[in-house]
């Protein structure tokens, strides 16, 4: 069994919880065993915007947690895999950062050598896991399902620091959900921006972004639409803001690609935490058995 | 000599920019307003941002309109006008860079983000942990869930972080 240390961030641990739940429930199926990184803080995300050193430390103090675990660290979070993939990056070629931040983690008995390797879900399964190990443990292919993809920004760009796909022409999130016997599509959007690091400064405006899609996805017809971000889920997911504030008629189901995997494994939906999607995943689910 | 704006009568300040283009780590004079930047703006269709504005704006030295401006905090960070600017100038980086200004100088800082921090300090997170509701209207939280509980971090470790923000009571 592989194992390696989890780092969920913000939003799943306090309410992203099918995120969660998926993820617990499959990964032992793949013979992947997650060890929480225990006293982590928020990734440092949101500091960007207010004290570039401060974002960096607390990124490097959750990855010195993760460093005392294991030589791999998974997030599923987009937000913390940029947040710690760029710390990672400054730690590397920043001497000052690197002197500064290593003499607070001290304080705390903390030490961080940087050898760690930082993952995001989707690079994770796909490159290091691989589509095989997937495709050969489906037990429910989802052979019915014309499916698109939102693979999410910051696991794309900044490229020179974030390489978990293509940045122009992203397919892993794609091939991860073929190797599940499900199509996906091809749409112009797809690298349209989910809207949700304006969520807390325009709680209602930013819904117009992620309705752009929804209703583009609408348009052209699929039975759903797959994420492997928290906060561009809760962006996709709740399409009674995004009736509300754009109109139109959006009622699409949208599922994390865990929730999707856990399916094709052959878990029920309410292990996985479909129940609490809003969006009406029913219709998905309709189409499979499960 | 100094500049000034004929639309708003504003006046470059010659300092500001030297010290804004001293603390960027990509050089914004670059720019030559080919406004793919803005082309591709997530922002721009709701929220009128225009990043080959802010940029421009910079390189003429009209700082503290910027400082001051909403425009800064209505970018989605996606990153894109950095990774498809032809200059390599970044106008993302530079946006946050003006935010961190702003917010340092005390010019702009959105209730939201103060309480994000606010939260940071109290329990490590942004947020507080909540109970969610299913689509049949039942409660859940970490518990019904059967999710291990969220250890908090250190008390230690937490004031110290809030004496480096320097965001202590009162501020
Ligand atoms: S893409 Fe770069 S060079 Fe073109 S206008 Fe924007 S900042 Fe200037
Ligand atoms: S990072 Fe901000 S300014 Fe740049 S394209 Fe995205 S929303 Fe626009």
């Amino acid at each position: 069994m592989k194992s390696l240390a989890v780092y969920w961030g913000c939003y799943i641990l306090t309410s992203q919880y099918q995120y969660e739940l998926s993820l617990r429930e499959t990964m032992p199926k793949l013979g992947v065993k997650l060890i929480d990184v225990e006293e982590a803080t928020c990734c440092g995300f949101l500091l960007e915007s207010i004290d570039k050193f401060a974002s960096t430390y607390l990124a490097i103090r959750n990855l010195s947690l993760a460093e005392k675990i294991s030589k791999d660290l998974l997030t599923p979070c987009n937000g913390c895999y940029l947040s710690l993939s760029e710390a990672l990056h400054r730690w590397r070629v920043e001497e000052s950062t690197r002197s500064k931040i290593a003499s607070l983690l001290r304080d705390e008995n903390l030490f961080f050598k940087g050898e760690l390797r930082v993952y995001h879900a989707v690079n994770f399964l796909h490159d290091s896991l691989g589509l095989r190990k997937i495709s050969e443990a489906v037990v429910n292919p989802l052979n019915n399902l014309k499916l698109a993809t939102h693979p999410g920004c910051h696991i794309l760009r900044p490229s020179e620091i974030v390489s978990a796909d293509d940045p122009e022409n992203p397919r892993k999130l794609d091939e991860l959900v073929e190797a599940l016997g499900a199509e996906t599509i091809n749409y112009p959007g797809k690298l349209d921006c989910c809207g949700g690091p304006l969520l807390s400064l325009q709680p209602e405006k930013s819904y117009l972004i992620s309705s752009r899609k929804i209703n583009e996805l609408e348009r052209i017809g699929v039975d759903g639409l797959v994420v492997s971000c928290p906060i561009c889920f809760k962006m996709f997911d709740s399409q009674d803001v995004i009736r509300r504030v754009a109109g139109g008629k959006a009622s699409l189901p949208v599922v994390y690609y865990t929730q999707l995997l856990g399916l094709a494994l052959g878990f029920k939906p309410d292990t996985l935490g479909l129940n609490l999607n809003q969006s009406p995943v029913e219709k998905l689910t309709s189409k499979i058995s499960c | 000599m100094s500049l000034t704006d004929l639309m708003s009568s504003s006046k470059a300040v010659k300092d500001l920019k030297i010290k804004i283009k001293r603390l960027a780590e990509k050089n914004f004079d670059y720019c030559f307003i080919c406004g793919k930047c803005t082309g591709g703006c997530t922002s721009i269709s709701y929220f009128r941002l225009e990043p080959h504005k802010v940029v421009n704006m910079a390189k003429l030295g009209l700082v503290n309109e910027l400082l001051t401006s909403d425009v800064l905090w209505v970018c989605t960070q996606c990153h894109k006008c950095a990774e498809r600017c032809p200059q390599k100038v970044s106008p993302y980086d530079l946006i946050m860079l003006l935010r961190r200004e702003a917010f340092k100088s005390g010019l702009k800082r959105p209730t939201p983000i103060l309480l994000g921090v606010r939260n940071i300090l109290k329990n490590g997170f942004i947020l507080d942990e909540q109970t969610v509701f299913s689509r049949d209207l039942d409660e859940f939280n970490r518990e019904t869930l059967s999710l291990p509980g969220i250890p908090k971090p250190s008390e230690k470790f937490l004031k110290k972080l809030s004496d480096f923000l320097g965001l202590g009571e009162g501020k």
